[in-house]
Formats: structure tokens, C-alpha cells, sequence
């Protein structure tokens, strides 16, 4: 008798523990709807440590100011992050605010896991007014509003001014050329000696989109079935720079790869090269581990051409569909208020970049190290003079794509290809890619 | 009515004792069930799931679309990158498997001694082998080889310097590297050589050195041949690793540079997680279930022509 109820009590405990196993964030958060009527809202990002000990104060503050909700914070860093979405995503549980990059967001909104939120913009829950067009189109698609920015971003070439002058080299302007800064590299290789290299731009999505934007052609054709510039491009942007890799001035392919496997590996940091092309949003992170003064420039300029730089968002908040009416409204509020409000921004300090309301970027840059003023002043002057609209939102296959130029282009270092291969390899290949993405 | 009653009675006994069965095969079910539970939840389930997954185009975010074999036919005839990966594994293996095997019974053969403290050395020489598949020891080799790292140092330190290179981002040194880090972990098939080794009669040795038999002969025609079902053993289980190698690639060189250190399972969980293309990652998985079982038939094949068990008089 003993026994049978000791192998009852097993089974039960065990029923029990699945049970609780599989359901404890449900039943957790039900029983508080009952008792305190609070609501709960899930926001997830990426970010460094630096980043989650602003956001998790931004939303103790929230939570402060509105003690029903309850806030659950989802961090990472950015690799695994779209990993956990994705799961997420299939699992039919995504949280009610997600992080979002430009580059994923027509995957994102195509799938339909992203709300308009242009109810709440009627509203006057997010008062977009005095934003300029610029940022507020990078967040919409079909005129839908699927996106608020954070802060906004932008190439940028950093450089070690007290490389230049230890060459008596001269700094480079906004609005030099692609051939200054050809000739400028010689120099600086000539002074400096061995160990110091130029870094070049001959990446996908930084240099080669400035300059085909220069000339006034894009990636991909409007539809984002296929590659949209002419071949010829790639060859001739690749070219620009085929007299440095001859005469050594560029890193040799190792310390390329090298500095590929970490934003802490740059060459500049090291002072392995004077110059570094980055974005905007990364310029404080370099500069602290630098531990020296880096000036910011622009891109070269093609005179005669059209503006090539653009300002884009460094990263926005979205809320997915798996949010309720009521979440969904919260979630507007709750990014209202780190967007728009002053407590906020006095605790984030501009970390994902210049804001895109006018009124806090007056209001945060007084309270600003000088660093950082120069990032704002650099997207102040790209703004005015510069920049012009941001290119069309990536198609799916991006990530993809990128990879396969990055591969190509290592290729190429290496002196396994050509210019012309790597051009016609890139084309047929991206095409591929994108074929299979848009079925 | 005895006769009634001694049936009944048996009737009741072998009911009760047939419940009894039940009850005590519950009790067993009961007790391995948290790892019953976890092998249909996390093996079996899967399993199912990836099987059906490989016939579909799946990116997580929208649901599965069946694309018939597309998948596998696409692998074979139009992606170069897949056929680079298997060529790359199947050197990897190739060349991995022997050398640590080679190591191993190197080392294992070191030990085969009766001196004191041999159980201390070969614990402290197993140690890499627990460590080995760790992110620290991954990014430690990552430092060991870099440009600015301590080999390069050592080199230039004995006036080598003209060797150095960056080992890692070099196409033609970053799957030595990998090996390296594979070949130090020896110490799984060196402690099941030790074993090995104890088991050889001590007769054998000292009637081939009556007879003259030198070290080399010893070796080459008692240990060998005494020790063919523990490297049968070692040779199936460091293949089937080897084919299932991602840590270090993924950790040390990230699969590159010029896709020389991409292995099938990296390869696989790039289309699976940066490209998010499940289906066809799913499909890879199969394929590298039949070529690992594939090679494991071979080796079990040529087996009885190479294994030696005495048990079974030398057949």
C-alpha cells in the first residue's frame, strides 16, 4: 500500500514540475493581473554593458512614473540577439517591444510582426512634428510608421591626427576626393615607416555604397529582384585603390582579417593605421580604447557627383504584432519617453547617437564631453551639407549578401581574383541570393 | 467448490502479480524518466522535426513552405561553399584523427610504466582534453597564434623571426592550427590506450626479448597487434568527433580565411543562423548523418581485417 501511494506521489510530482516547467511566465504574470492589475511589457535589445545599465535605468525611471506596469527587460549582446527573435518569432511569443536595425526591418515588417504605429502618431502619444522627414522615412514603409530611432548614424571616416602631423601630412577636409585620399595614403605610408599601414574603404556597405550613390546608381533595382548598378562600378571603385595595394600601403590580408573578428582589433587602435573608416555610433567606443584624440572627416567627396553620405538610424524601437491593445499603447508611451523625454536622455547621454528630435539635441549637447559634441557637430555638418536621403530599406537576403562581398573581397586580397571576377562573381551570385529571398 | 476456489485464487495471484510487473516497470519508468523526457523532447522530437524541416524553405519567421528535395539537389549541384566544406572536414579528419591517435598512444605508451605518481601525470595530462572544447582554451589558441602572440614571440626569441606570420588568418596555416588544438586534446584515447597497454600479457614482451626482439619489433608485432580492438574503438569514436567539429572553428577562426577552416557543421549553422535558411541547414544535418555513418561502416568493414581479439583465437 505504501508503495503505491509513494509511486502516485511521483507521478504527480512529476506532472507537477512539467507543468510548472512549461508554464511559468503565464501563470506568473496572470496571477499578477489578478492581484495588482499590473501590466507587463517586454522590450528586448542588443547592446554592451554600457548600454543595458542606461536602459535598465531608463526603465526603473518608467516604471517610477507608472507603478502598474511592470517592465521585463530581454538583453544581449548583438550576436544572438536576431537568433532569439527568430525563435521567438516561432514560437509565437515575441516581445511587445523589440530593437530594430534598418537592415532587418523589411524582413521584419514583410512577415507581418511589426505594428503601424501611426495611430499612436495621430494620437499625439509620439509627436513626430518637429522631426525632420529624413529620419522619419527611414522608419516608414508604404507610408506605415514601423519604427522610432534612437539616435542616428553615419559613416565616417576617423583618423589619428597626431599620426598626420608626426608625417607632416596635412589633415583631410570635408570635401576632399577619392584621388586625395589615394595620394594622401602614399604619403602618410611613406613617412611612418613598416609598421604603419592606410586602411582603405573597400567595404559593401560603407564605401562602395557612398560611392555608388555618388553616381547616382543603387544595390539593388527597385523591386530588390536583382542588382541594380552596373557591373563596371564595382571594377572601377575597386581600381581607386589597386596602386596601394601594389605599393604596399594597404594592410596586408591577414591583419585585415584580423581586424574582422572585433571591433576591438581596428587597426587604428593600435596605431597600425592613421585612419579608419566607422560609423558614427562607434566613434566614442574607439576613441576610449585608442586612448587618444581621433578627428572625424567626411567620406571623399566626387566632384561633380551627387551627395553620397546619408543619415541613417542607429537603431529604432519597434512593437511587434504579438502585442495586446493594450501593451501596444504602453509600449508607444514607453517609447515616447525614452525618446522625448529629458530624464531620459539625461540618462543615455546620446549613447545610440544624436537624437532625431531637434529640441533634445539642443537640449543634451551643453551637457556633453567634447568627443562626443563632435559627433554631433559631424552630423550637423552631413546634414547641411553632405548628406541626401537614406537609400531604400535592404531586402531580406542582406545579411546574406553581405557575407558573400565580405568572402569575395577576401578573395581578392589574397590575389586569387581579379577585380573584374570578383565584380561579375558578386553580381551573379547576389542575384541568386535575392531571387531565393523574394519567393 | 475447492476447485473453484483454489482458480479463483489463482486467477486473483496472477492478476496481482501481473499488476505488480506493471507497478514495478512504472516505478523504472518513473525513475529514468527525466532523461526519457528529455531524449523525446530533445533528441527525438527534433530529430522528426528536422527531418520533415530539410524538405521545406523555412526562415523561423514565416512558416515552413515544402519544397520537395530541393534542398539536397541544390547542395549537390549549386553551392560550391557545401562541397568546400565537406572537402575541408574530410582533410580535417583525415589528417586530425591519425595524428592524435599517433599522440595519444605516444603518450599512452610514456605512462606504461610502473614509476610512482604515473596516475598524477597522466591526470594532469588528461586535463586538455576536459578543457579542450571550451571557449577559454579556444581564445587562448586564438592568442597563442595571433600575429602579436607568444609563438610568434618564441620564434623571434631563437631568431626566427623571418617565420612569423599571423597563423590564424593565414589560408595556409589556419587548419594546422585547429589540428594542433585537436592533437592536444589526446587525452581521452591515451587514457583508453593506458588501459589497453596494462592488458597485454608481460609474457609476450619478455619471450620476444629472450628471443632478441628489439624495441621497435616489440612494438611493431606484440603492442600493435595486441592493441588493434582499443584503436578499432579510439579510430570510430575520434572519426565521429571529428566530423562533428565547431567549436574551435567557430571560436578560433570564425570558418575563414578563404573558407579554409569552414567545417561542415559551421557551414551548417551559418545557412541555419545568420542566413536563417533552416530548411537547407536541416538537410545538411541529414547529409552529415549518412556520411558519418557512411565512414563508420567502412571502418567497421575493414575491421575484421585489421582487428586482432584474442578471445576469439585470433580470428
Amino acid at each position: 500500500m505504501m508503495r503505491k501511494y509513494l509511486v502516485l506521489f511521483t507521478v504527480l510530482l512529476s506532472i507537477t514540475f512539467l507543468v510548472i516547467g512549461c508554464s511559468t511566465e503565464e501563470e506568473s504574470s496572470s496571477n499578477q493581473d489578478n492581484t495588482d492589475d499590473q501590466i507587463e511589457l517586454t522590450i528586448a535589445w542588443w547592446g554592451t554593458s554600457v548600454h543595458h545599465e542606461k536602459y535598465l535605468d531608463v526603465i526603473e525611471l518608467f516604471e517610477e512614473k507608472n507603478p502598474n506596469v511592470k517592465i521585463v527587460p530581454q538583453y544581449s549582446g548583438w550576436n544572438g540577439y536576431w537568433e532569439k527573435l527568430a525563435t521567438q518569432a516561432a514560437g509565437s511569443n515575441l516581445p511587445d517591444v523589440i530593437q530594430m536595425d534598418y537592415s532587418r526591418l523589411n524582413e521584419y515588417v514583410s512577415r507581418d510582426l511589426i505594428k503601424d504605429l501611426g495611430k499612436y502618431q495621430d494620437e499625439g502619444i509620439l509627436n513626430l512634428e518637429d522631426v525632420s522627414e529624413l529620419y522619419i522615412d527611414s522608419g516608414s514603409i508604404n507610408d506605415k510608421l514601423y519604427a522610432i530611432a534612437l539616435g542616428t548614424n553615419s559613416s565616417v571616416l576617423a583618423y589619428d591626427p597626431a599620426m598626420f602631423e608626426e608625417a607632416g601630412v596635412e589633415p583631410l577636409e570635408p570635401g576632399y576626393t577619392w584621388d586625395e585620399y589615394v595620394e594622401t595614403a602614399r604619403e602618410l605610408k611613406d613617412k611612418l615607416g613598416d609598421e604603419t599601414y592606410v586602411n582603405i574603404m573597400d567595404g559593401l556597405g560603407d564605401g562602395f555604397i557612398h560611392y555608388l550613390r555618388q553616381h547616382g546608381q543603387w544595390l539593388y533595382n527597385d523591386e530588390n529582384t536583382e542588382i541594380g548598378f552596373d557591373k563596371q562600378m564595382l571594377v572601377d571603385y575597386l581600381n581607386i585603390f589597386e596602386p596601394l595595394r601594389e605599393e604596399g600601403v594597404v594592410p596586408t590580408p591577414e591583419m585585415v582579417a584580423a581586424a574582422a573578428k572585433g571591433n576591438e582589433h581596428r587597426l587604428i587602435i593600435d596605431g597600425e593605421s592613421p585612419t579608419e573608416l566607422i560609423t558614427s555610433s562607434q566613434v566614442s567606443f574607439v576613441r576610449e580604447l585608442t586612448g587618444r584624440p581621433i578627428e572625424l572627416t567626411t567620406l571623399p567627396d566626387l566632384p561633380g557627383g551627387e551627395k553620397g553620405h546619408f543619415i541613417k538610424p542607429s537603431l529604432s524601437f519597434s512593437v511587434t504584432t504579438h502585442a495586446t491593445d493594450e501593451t501596444e499603447k504602453l509600449a508607444a508611451e514607453f517609447i515616447d519617453f525614452f525618446t522625448t523625454s529629458k530624464e531620459a536622455n539625461d540618462i543615455l547621454l546620446g549613447i545610440r547617437g544624436t537624437p532625431i528630435f531637434p529640441e533634445m539635441q539642443e537640449y543634451l549637447y551643453p551637457k556633453l564631453d567634447e568627443g562626443t559634441q563632435k559627433v554631433f557637430d559631424y552630423i550637423t555638418l552631413l546634414e547641411e551639407e553632405y548628406a541626401r536621403e537614406l537609400y531604400p530599406v535592404p531586402p531580406a537576403g542582406q545579411g546574406e549578401i553581405d557575407s558573400l562581398y565580405d568572402r569575395l573581397m577576401e578573395q581578392y586580397r589574397y590575389g586569387n581574383i581579379s577585380a573584374e571576377e570578383l565584380a561579375d562573381q558578386f553580381v551573379s551570385d547576389a542575384n541568386e541570393i535575392l531571387v531565393e529571398a523574394s519567393e | 467448490m475447492s476447485q473453484l476456489r483454489t482458480d479463483l485464487s489463482t486467477n486473483i495471484k496472477t492478476i496481482s502479480s501481473r499488476k505488480k510487473v506493471v507497478m514495478k516497470n512504472i516505478a523504472g519508468f518513473l525513475f529514468i524518466s527525466p532523461w526519457l523526457i528529455g531524449f523525446i523532447g530533445f533528441v527525438i522530437g527534433p530529430m522528426i522535426a528536422s527531418f520533415y524541416l530539410s524538405f521545406t524553405s523555412y526562415d523561423m519567421l514565416t512558416s515552413a513552405k515544402w519544397v520537395g528535395l530541393k534542398n539536397y539537389i541544390s547542395m549537390f549541384t549549386d553551392d560550391p561553399r557545401f562541397w568546400k566544406a565537406l572537402i575541408v572536414t574530410l582533410k580535417f579528419v583525415v589528417i586530425a584523427v591519425p595524428l592524435k591517435l599517433a599522440f595519444a598512444l605516444f603518450v599512452a605508451m610514456l605512462f606504461n610504466t610502473s614509476h610512482k605518481g604515473q596516475g598524477l601525470y597522466s591526470t594532469i595530462y588528461y586535463v586538455p582534453s576536459i578543457l579542450g572544447g571550451s571557449v577559454a582554451v579556444a581564445v587562448m589558441w586564438r592568442l597563442l597564434f595571433g600575429r602579436d602572440g607568444a609563438v610568434n614571440a618564441m620564434l623571434e626569441g631563437v631568431g626566427l623571426g623571418i617565420i612569423t606570420t599571423d597563423w590564424i588568418n593565414s589560408p595556409d596555416y589556419a587548419l594546422s592550427v585547429i589540428i594542433l588544438l585537436i592533437v592536444w586534446q589526446f587525452g581521452a584515447p591515451m587514457l583508453i590506450f593506458l588501459a589497453g597497454l596494462k592488458n597485454i600479457p608481460k609474457e609476450l614482451y619478455e619471450a620476444a626479448a629472450v628471443d632478441g626482439a628489439g624495441f621497435i619489433s616489440r612494438f611493431i608485432k606484440i603492442t600493435i597487434p595486441m592493441l588493434t580492438p582499443v584503436i578499432f574503438f579510439n579510430l570510430v569514436m575520434q572519426t565521429i568527433h571529428g566530423f562533428m567539429i565547431f567549436t574551435q572553428g567557430y571560436l578560433i577562426t570564425g570558418g575563414g580565411p578563404l573558407d579554409e577552416t569552414l567545417f561542415f557543421s559551421l557551414y551548417l549553422y551559418e545557412s541555419a543562423f545568420e542566413y536563417f535558411k533552416m530548411g537547407y541547414a536541416s538537410a545538411m544535418a541529414w547529409i552529415m548523418l549518412l556520411i558519418i555513418a557512411f565512414f563508420t561502416a567502412v571502418i567497421f568493414k575493414t575491421s575484421k581485417s585489421w582487428v586482432y581479439y584474442e578471445s576469439e583465437g585470433g580470428r
